[in-house]
């Protein structure tokens, strides 16, 4: 099948166009941010830090919510690092399929690589489109900027809102959580057909461990607790499943 | 927001965040990872956000098992099932925050 209009994957350009379909999805969520963490009392400057220094999507919920429960600086740095260390793997494989860039451009690549950017790369890989390193740098630099821009011009509107409460935005971070559950058990749920018990499983054990461990210790040690002993508990298990003929 | 705190955290998660994303394309050539670790790394984000949600729905009290907050977990069901249809995170943020406003609306109407 020929097109005239044929997507390139070589070019800067080529990739900020291939960002296009994402952007609204970044604008949206990045737009939920400001608007959540301005009315929980950070400044524009702060969201700023947040949104294009951090860049961590859902990490930047978590430290939004940990700080405004009190929770330790240790609890909430281990909390990240956890929940971004899947970016390490992402960027593992990235490598394997630009071997032979420079150092600054790896660099580069590694610090603004995202979930959604890593699957355009991995869905044009697979339709052997052979994409470039400039190509990903002109989809990552676009996701980056749509999602600090946006970041920013929303938490201008957080600020007009002076009682969260009322408009029950106390509970948006609540409700970002639960949104955030929805779509990595919704996409694992597809991923993994096979083995779908062992992610109720997963989910029941994390819900269950929570459950006593929030009466022995704080909120994010309980958290943090939680979710390690039940990936844990859950690959021990699997492990023994393989290991029978 | 406490200024030195909120530096510091952020920094911090900063660095947690980046390196793990940069080391890869510096070290990738002596990286092999056991087979159970990527198992293990496939399973956390997935028990990770569980707990970051499953967290809202406790009460806590002191030297007692934690009671259940069911105003949160009522408005969080048609939230959860509106965005496991959709998989739209604005339209579950969305849905939650007005379920959450009528529940309260109500509940403060029955005890009147």
């Amino acid at each position: 099948m020929k097109s005239h209009s044929a997507t390139a994957y070589s070019s800067f350009g080529d990739g900020i166009r291939a960002a296009i379909p994402n952007l609204i999805g970044y604008i949206t969520i990045s737009t939920t941010f400001g608007v959540v963490a301005s009315s929980a009392g950070f400044s524009i400057w702060q969201i700023f830090l947040y949104s294009a220094v951090l860049y961590a999507g859902s990490a930047q919920f978590i430290v939004v919510s940990m700080l405004l429960t009190g929770a330790s600086t240790s609890s909430i740095v281990l909390m990240v690092f956890l929940v971004n260390f899947r970016m390490f793997l992402q960027s593992l494989s990235a490598t394997q399929l630009f071997p032979k860039q420079s150092f600054i451009s790896g660099i580069a690549m590694g610090t603004l690589m995202t979930d959604e950017s890593f699957g355009v790369m991995t869905f044009a890989q697979a339709a052997g489109k052979n994409p470039s390193a400039s190509w990903m740098h002109g989809l990552n630099v676009a996701s980056w900027m749509a999602w600090w821009i946006s970041g920013l011009l929303s938490s201008l509107l957080g600020t007009i809102l002076t009682n969260p409460k009322e408009w029950g935005l106390d509970f948006a971070l609540t409700a970002m959580f639960a949104g955030l559950w929805v779509l990595t058990a919704g996409a694992m749920w597809e991923q993994d057909k096979q083995s779908r018990f062992l992610l109720i499983g997963t989910v029941l054990l994390t819900i269950g461990l929570l459950w006593i461990l929030l009466c022995l210790t704080s909120a994010a040690v309980a958290t943090l607790a939680s979710s390690i002993a039940a990936s844990a508990i859950i690959t021990f298990l699997t492990k023994k499943k393989e290991g029978n003929p | 927001m406490n200024s030195s705190k909120f530096y510091t955290v952020i920094t911090l998660c900063t660095l947690v965040t980046w390196i793990p994303r940069i080391f890869p394309f510096i070290f990738a050539k002596f990286i092999k990872f056991p087979e159970w670790l990527l198992r293990f790394l496939r399973y956390l984000p997935l028990a990770m956000m569980t707990a970051l949600f499953a967290e809202n729905f406790f009460v806590v009290h002191p030297n007692q098992l934690p009671g259940i907050n069911l105003l949160a977990l009522l408005a969080s069901i048609p939230a959860v099932v509106l965005g496991w249809l959709t998989r739209s995170l604005v339209l579950v943020v969305v849905i939650g925050v007005v379920s959450m406003g009528l529940l309260r609306f109500f509940s403060n109407c029955l005890l009147q």
